[in-house]
């Protein structure tokens, strides 16, 4: 079996490239480190994948993800997408990484509605735990973060349950990212966030 | 042992699950529509099963019980389905989940395929009690669902 996936040399991107690794899958890992730019070398990312068992949809670039997904969703056996929770709340989070992953998602649903889609898990995730190795001093700070295993066993959930083809898996927002809200936007009613 | 509250157990997937939390040595009540809820104040877990009375039971007990588990369909992924009433039903009860969103309830959305297939739903519930941050999972059917 043969699993392709984008940005798998950081995160939750080499928790997953190494899982299957240690599966015994055939993994291909598309990277910028190794010539694979998601936008650069569109056309390169979509031949790699093509005929993968298992194509992980998992690093971002602006409309790249959505792309990936209308690419290939005829030409790979199943598809896992990485996707935000924070699509969900457009009208207080403003920036255009919003607005891709809500496309991202729609792409998801209509391959899910339709009789020839592929099998399709589209988890919809919040902070994700960070490398240890991580020392950016930009990274995203939170209350809580999703640990890897946490994603790796909707991931098994899914793998292991093929008579579900098509699922979606919804994370919560966290408190600090409520109270960041609440303070940018002091109107905010707080039944519309999670946490 | 957990103290479980369940509505819809004489048949179907309400009874499978009554039947695997009682095997695993839970206390399980089973309520209907004409069941004093005052009873299920306190329990651990309480899945919401029974079609018919999801939303006045939501609305009665999301405040005093541990958990809530409240069974959706994946209907309500269908825009474009004319509104029959358990759509519409479907589609208000997902609402005032997502619009309460709190951290204690699941929203399950299962499809027919889950429907008939306890296991599977077992499964979500048990990924859902050992990876309680996530809030909603969501099985979704190919091809429109049968009405």
């Amino acid at each position: 079996m043969k699993m392709v996936i984008t940005g798998h040399t950081w995160g939750i991107g080499k928790a997953l490239y190494d899982s299957f690794k240690s599966a015994e899958w055939e993994v291909v890992g598309l990277s910028r480190s190794n010539g694979y730019d998601i936008d650069a070398d569109f056309d390169r990312v979509v031949e790699a994948a093509i005929g993968a068992d298992l194509f992980i949809n998992n690093a971002y670039r602006d409309k790249q993800q959505t792309k990936l997904v209308n690419a290939l969703k005829n030409k790979v056996k199943k598809m896992i997408v990485m996707g935000s929770v924070s699509r969900h709340y457009p009208e207080l989070i403003h920036t255009d990484y919003v607005q891709d992953k809500q496309e991202l998602a729609e792409a998801c649903r209509l391959i899910s509605i339709d009789p020839a889609g592929i099998d399709i898990l589209h988890l919809d995730l919040s902070f994700i735990e960070q490398p240890s190795s991580n020392n950016d001093p930009t990274a995203f700070t939170s209350d809580y973060v999703i640990k890897f295993d946490e994603i790796l066993n909707a991931v098994d959930f899914w793998m292991t349950n093929p008579k579900i083809r098509q699922m979606e898996f919804r994370w919560k927002l966290t408190p600090f990212v409520f109270n960041q809200l609440k303070a940018a936007f002091p109107t905010l009613d707080p039944s519309r966030v999670t946490f | 042992m957990l103290k479980i509250g369940i509505t819809g157990t004489t048949r179907g997937l309400g009874q499978a699950l009554h039947d695997h939390f009682v095997n695993k040595g839970h206390h399980v009540t089973a309520f209907n529509r004409d069941s004093d809820m005052s009873a299920a104040v306190g329990c651990d877990l309480f899945i919401n099963n029974a079609y018919g009375i999801q939303m006045s039971i939501l609305n009665q007990l999301y405040a005093s019980v541990g958990k809530m588990i409240v069974m959706g369909s994946i209907v309500t992924d269908f825009p474009d389905v004319e509104m029959p009433d358990y759509t519409y039903e479907k589609t208000k009860l997902e609402e005032r989940v997502l619009e309460l969103n709190l951290p204690n309830i699941l929203l399950l959305k299962l499809s027919s395929t889950a429907y008939n297939d306890s296991q599977i739903v077992i499964n979500a519930i048990e990924y859902w009690l050992a990876n309680p941050l996530v809030n909603v999972i969501s099985f979704r059917a190919t091809g429109a669902p049968n009405r």
